[in-house]
Order: C-alpha cells, then sequence, then structure tokens
C-alpha cells in the first residue's frame, strides 16, 4: 500500500498541492529547530526576567516603586541615559567623516578605514577597554608623556571618573554609529550630486543641501543603534567610571552578586528595557524620525515602510529599526569588511 | 565626486579620517609592546622587552584551565549555531514578506538586546535548571547570542546564490538533498567559514553572560581577565589580551581570504 501511495505521491495525481505542501514543509523544518531553541533558551528567560519582577511569589508592583521611594536608581538611571547619550553624540561625530570618506575614497584608503572600523568591532570589549586603562591610567600614556614634556607636575585623573567613560565609551561604540552611517550613504544615489553640481551649487552646499539630508535615515539608524548598545554597557563603565558613574547594568549586577535581589534585578533590567525603547518611541513619535528610518528600510531590498503602520505599532517599529541596524554592522562586518576586494554594496 | 578639483577639502576630510582611524588602531597597538615586556607593573614604554608575560600566562594553572574552558565552551558554540542558523537561513531565503522579516527579526533580536538583560534571564533561567557553573549551560547561552552573527552571514551569502544552478540540478533529476550537497553547499561554503568564525569569537569573547553564570570551576577566560583586572592590575592580562588580539585578526585574515579565492574562483 505504502508503496502505491509513494508511486501515486509521484506520478502526479496531485502535484500541486503535494509541492506546495513540500515546499511549506521544507521551510518550517528548516527553520523550526532554530525558532524552537530561541524560544526554549531565550524568549522564555526573557519572559522569567519579567515573571520575577513582578510576582513573588504573589503579583505584586513593589520592585517598580521601590525604583521610586529610593532617589538612587532615578540619578542611575539618569547616568546610564547621560553617559550614553554623550559617548553616542561623540561616536557619530567622529564617526560621519569616516563613514563619508569611505563612501569617496579610492580602494587603498577604503580598506584601510574599513579594517580600522571592524577589526575593533571584532576584539572583546574588555581588551579595548583594558587598553584604555593603560592609556588614562595614573602612569599611562597620556600621563607619562605629559609629564615627560614637562607640561603638567602631578598626574591628571583621566580615569575613574566620567571623563574617563565617555572617552573609552565612545571608542567602543564607534564601529556601531560608522557602519549604518556608510551603508546609508553607499546606497545615495550619486547622480544627485553631479546634478547639482551641474546646476553651479559649490561643492559645500551639495553637500549640505543634497547628500547630508539623504544620509540622515543612516545617521539616526547609528544613533539608534549605538545609543542601546551604550545604555545596556557594563564593562567599559564599570572599569573606567567612579562612584558617580553608576549605571543600570552594574545596579542590575550589584542586586544579583551583593544583595541577591532578584525580583529588583528584574524590575531593573524590565525599566532598562523599556527605557531604551520607550525613548526612541518618543523621537519616532514627535521628531518625525519615521520618515527618515522609511529610507533606511529602502536601502536594504525591503519595502518602505506603511506610514499607518508606524503609528500604530510603535513599539514593533523601534524594535524593527533597532534590529535593522544591528544587522547591517554585522553585515557590513562581515561581507564587506576590510577584505572584500570589491565593497559588494556599491550600487 | 563633489571634491574632486578641491584639494584642500579633499586633503581635510583625509586628515580627519586619519585621525579618527588612528584613535581606532592605536589603543590596540599600545598592548602589543606591554605584552612583549618582563615588567611586572603596568605602565607606558615598558622598561625591559621579553616573552616574561606570555611565560607566565602559559605557565599558569588558573589561566591555562580558563583558557581551555572558552575552548570547551566555544567549540559546540560555533557547531551547533552554525548548524541552527544555517538552517534557518535557507528556510528565511524561502520566506517573503512579513514572515521573512519577522523570522529574521526574531533570530538576530539576541544581537541589540543590552547583554546584561540576557545576562540577567540566563542567571534566572540556568538557576532554575541547575546549571550555573556547568560548561553546559554556558554552551546554551552562548549558541543564543551567537545565532545572530551566523543568521545575517549566511542570509547574505545566501542572496548572492544563483537560484538557477538549483533548479538546473533539480532538472536534471538531482534530489533535494544531492543538490543541496553538490550545488548549494560549495556555493555557500565561504560563508559558512566566515559564519562560523564568527560563531567562535562570539562566544570565545563573552564575558557578561558568563560573569553570571559561569562558576568558580568553569570561569571562562574572559571572566578570569575581568577579575584580573578588577582585583589588580597583574600584566598578565596584557599578554591575554595580545593572544586575543592577534587571535581576533588571524581568524579575521582567514575568513577573508577564504571570500576572496572563491570570488576569484567564481569569476
Amino acid at each position: 500500500m505504502d508503496y502505491l501511495h509513494d508511486i501515486s505521491g509521484r506520478t502526479g495525481l496531485r502535484p500541486r498541492l503535494s509541492t506546495a505542501l513540500h515546499k511549506h514543509w521544507g521551510v518550517t523544518l528548516m527553520i523550526a529547530p532554530l525558532a524552537l531553541y530561541l524560544v526554549v533558551f531565550y524568549l522564555a528567560p526573557l519572559a522569567g526576567v519579567l515573571m520575577q519582577s513582578l510576582f513573588d511569589p504573589e503579583f505584586t508592583l513593589e520592585h517598580y516603586t521601590a525604583l521610586w521611594t529610593h532617589s538612587v536608581y532615578l540619578r542611575v538611571l539618569l547616568n546610564t541615559l547621560d553617559i550614553s547619550f554623550w559617548a553616542t553624540a561623540a561616536s557619530i561625530l567622529l564617526g560621519y567623516p569616516v563613514a563619508y570618506g569611505m563612501t569617496f575614497f579610492g580602494p587603498v584608503w577604503r580598506t584601510m578605514l574599513m579594517a580600522a572600523v571592524t577589526i575593533p568591532f571584532w576584539i572583546s570589549v574588555l581588551v579595548r577597554t583594558y587598553s584604555w586603562m593603560i592609556i588614562l591610567g595614573r602612569f599611562g600614556v597620556i600621563n607619562n608623556f605629559l609629564q615627560w614634556a614637562g607640561l603638567t607636575d602631578a598626574p591628571l585623573e583621566l580615569m575613574y571618573n566620567r571623563c574617563g567613560v565617555y572617552i573609552s565609551l565612545a571608542y567602543v561604540l564607534l564601529p556601531f554609529a560608522v557602519l549604518p552611517m556608510h551603508s546609508v550613504m553607499l546606497g545615495i544615489d550619486r547622480t544627485l550630486l553631479r546634478a547639482a553640481d551641474s546646476l553651479g551649487s559649490s561643492p559645500w552646499q551639495s553637500f549640505r543641501r543634497v547628500f547630508l539630508p539623504l544620509s540622515l535615515p543612516g545617521v539616526a539608524a547609528g544613533f539608534l543603534l549605538t545609543f542601546i548598545v551604550g545604555a545596556g554597557t557594563f564593562v567599559t563603565p564599570t572599569l573606567m567610571g567612579g562612584p558617580k558613574d553608576t549605571v543600570i547594568a552594574m545596579s542590575i549586577d550589584s542586586q544579583l552578586e551583593i544583595v541577591n535581589d532578584w525580583g529588583f534585578a528584574g524590575a531593573l533590567s524590565v525599566i532598562l528595557l523599556f527605557t531604551v525603547m520607550g525613548l526612541f518611541a518618543l523621537c519616532l513619535r514627535f521628531m518625525g524620525l519615521e520618515s527618515l528610518f522609511g529610507g533606511t528600510s529602502e536601502a536594504h531590498g525591503t519595502p518602505r515602510n506603511k506610514r499607518l503602520d508606524t503609528r500604530k505599532n510603535i513599539v514593533i517599529q523601534v524594535i524593527a529599526h533597532g534590529i535593522r541596524a544591528g544587522g547591517i554592522v554585522v553585515k557590513m562586518s562581515a561581507c564587506s569588511g576590510p577584505y572584500a576586494r570589491n565593497a559588494a554594496w556599491k550600487r | 565626486m563633489a571634491l574632486q578639483g578641491l584639494p584642500l577639502r579633499l586633503w581635510t576630510l583625509r586628515a580627519v579620517c586619519a585621525l579618527v582611524a588612528i584613535y581606532l588602531i592605536v589603543p590596540l597597538g599600545i598592548i602589543l609592546p606591554i605584552a612583549f615586556s618582563n615588567d611586572t607593573i603596568l605602565r607606558f614604554p615598558p622598561q625591559s622587552m621579553g616573552l616574561g608575560l606570555f611565560q607566565s600566562y602559559f605557565s599558569s594553572g588558573p589561566w591555562m584551565r580558563a583558557t581551555l574552558n572558552s575552548l570547551r565552551v566555544a567549540a559546540p558554540v560555533m557547531l551547533l549555531a552554525t548548524v541552527l542558523g544555517t538552517l534557518a537561513a535557507i528556510g528565511i531565503a524561502r520566506l517573503k514578506g512579513t514572515a521573512r522579516q519577522s523570522a529574521y527579526g526574531l533570530f538576530i533580536s539576541p544581537l541589540i538586546l543590552p547583554a546584561i538583560i540576557n545576562a540577567v534571564a540566563m542567571y534566572f533561567f540556568m538557576a532554575k535548571l541547575k546549571l550555573i557553573g556547568t560548561i553546559s549551560g554556558l554552551i546554551l547561552a552562548h549558541t543564543v547570542l551567537a545565532v545572530p552573527f551566523v543568521v545575517i552571514v549566511m542570509t547574505t551569502t545566501l542572496q548572492g546564490v544563483d537560484r538557477d544552478l538549483e533548479q538546473a540540478s533539480n532538472s536534471l533529476g538531482a534530489g533535494r538533498l544531492r543538490t543541496f550537497v553538490h550545488i548549494t553547499l560549495p556555493l555557500i561554503r565561504p560563508g559558512l567559514f566566515t559564519a562560523a568564525i564568527f560563531a567562535f569569537i562570539a562566544s570565545f569573547d563573552e564575558l557578561i553572560t558568563a560573569l553570571f553564570i559561569s562558576g568558580a570551576r568553569s570561569t571562562t577566560l574572559p571572566k578570569q581577565m575581568w577579575d584580573g583586572i578588577r582585583d589588580q592590575m597583574d600584566p598578565t592580562i596584557a599578554a591575554v589580551s595580545a593572544v586575543l588580539i592577534i587571535l581576533a585578526v588571524v581568524l579575521m585574515t582567514m575568513a577573508g581570504v577564504v571570500r576572496q579565492r572563491s570570488e576569484k574562483a567564481h569569476r
């Protein structure tokens, strides 16, 4: 019987249905293992954090209200946003010329700059922060040089304060800022610039009036991604900061390691997640960034977002844009990194 | 384009780019001379050159144990993430529209979720499963973090694969499996290699989750470094950092060479 059934299947009694099923099952079978894995070892644990913060063992909001009664945590939250904002701003400002340069320079410069951006991206954050401890420390490179040159008598306090955190965090975050910006810049139609030139605009004018506005979606995507990474950062502020530079990730760590308060650690994690997402929802809502982000999605082969969806599912939009920007960074550093002979991204 | 004919502007841009590139590379370069010194306290420039720090790294029990633990975690993670991620990427390549976007979004979302949140989630989860302080706990947790790299690299690689070749193979009578093994696999091999390397590095360098869920016996290399940096500025760390920098550069170069070679072969 089985044999007959097999034959009837193959001889095309229901060819269309069977191929459709076949295709459908093929896709499901290939995606299912990873999807299941992530549901069990990623989504379930994340849901566990939310539950831990809300049930103790009965439903309670105590862990969240504790946050407002102890003003120290509000301070920590503000520290986190301040540190992440300024480090992000610095990396965008430093990164823009590099991203811009990589779109215009010849192959040698492009390869060198791409290597300079992507190699640090693949080296542990711990190692990168450690090198800044060597540079900014009391007996570090800068202090030794300044004293050798006779510019200062006593070593400057360059780390274990906010200054050290800003400098080293901007360094760690720079690749996250450059790669999304560069990706969008590669998608800008060069003929528009030539058109501006031929209509008599100066190079500066065609940059400011044509290139800059078209590159803003990349700036926004880079800012979003860099800020998210910066707000969740733990290693750099812990090693480079002083007692006044506690960020939320450090509070979460000490709640678990020292106080052993799971519920409160869970609440802090949930707050970190929602603060970051909430800030960007605000940006999308009130600063009209959604039109800017519409451009990024276009640059990557997906259809322009529908405006209606943007208003309705702003949370989903925020997540989607953050994820997309993260994907761009890895894609750029992996597939058109310093070792790629010709930029596959060039149109 | 807009810059041509205005050398001053071009040179200013070049100078700014060069300065930022120096800012990016020099901090990594500074570790190397320190690593090749015999100094017992951390200072720059180092006083005496030699292999003393590497010697103390390679002869130290705790450092070697931590390195071995990291390898014992990263190798299975590489395998698991590459298999799961590649299968999923092949599935995604056959999807369209919203389904494609959501699947891709879910698979690469661990990449941008703040690491500390994932670490807390893993800590609670592994504590319930009694997997804190075990190598298997670390493998399970790191695979989640390594998968996005594989999915991104493989999705991009598959976009570059000519589907006509698969169809030609099918129409010539080869089954799905045969087509995959003889046609698709050779085409995506360089991508697979890159993806595996990225998955390996993602696990080998991972600190925050390891900080939470690895115990005294399953301490990984980054955790050992973290303890070393926090407790006392042990200069051995400079040697370990140099090893990590060289490892990353070597692995990335290997991935690049493999990709270039296949580009040449397919031209």
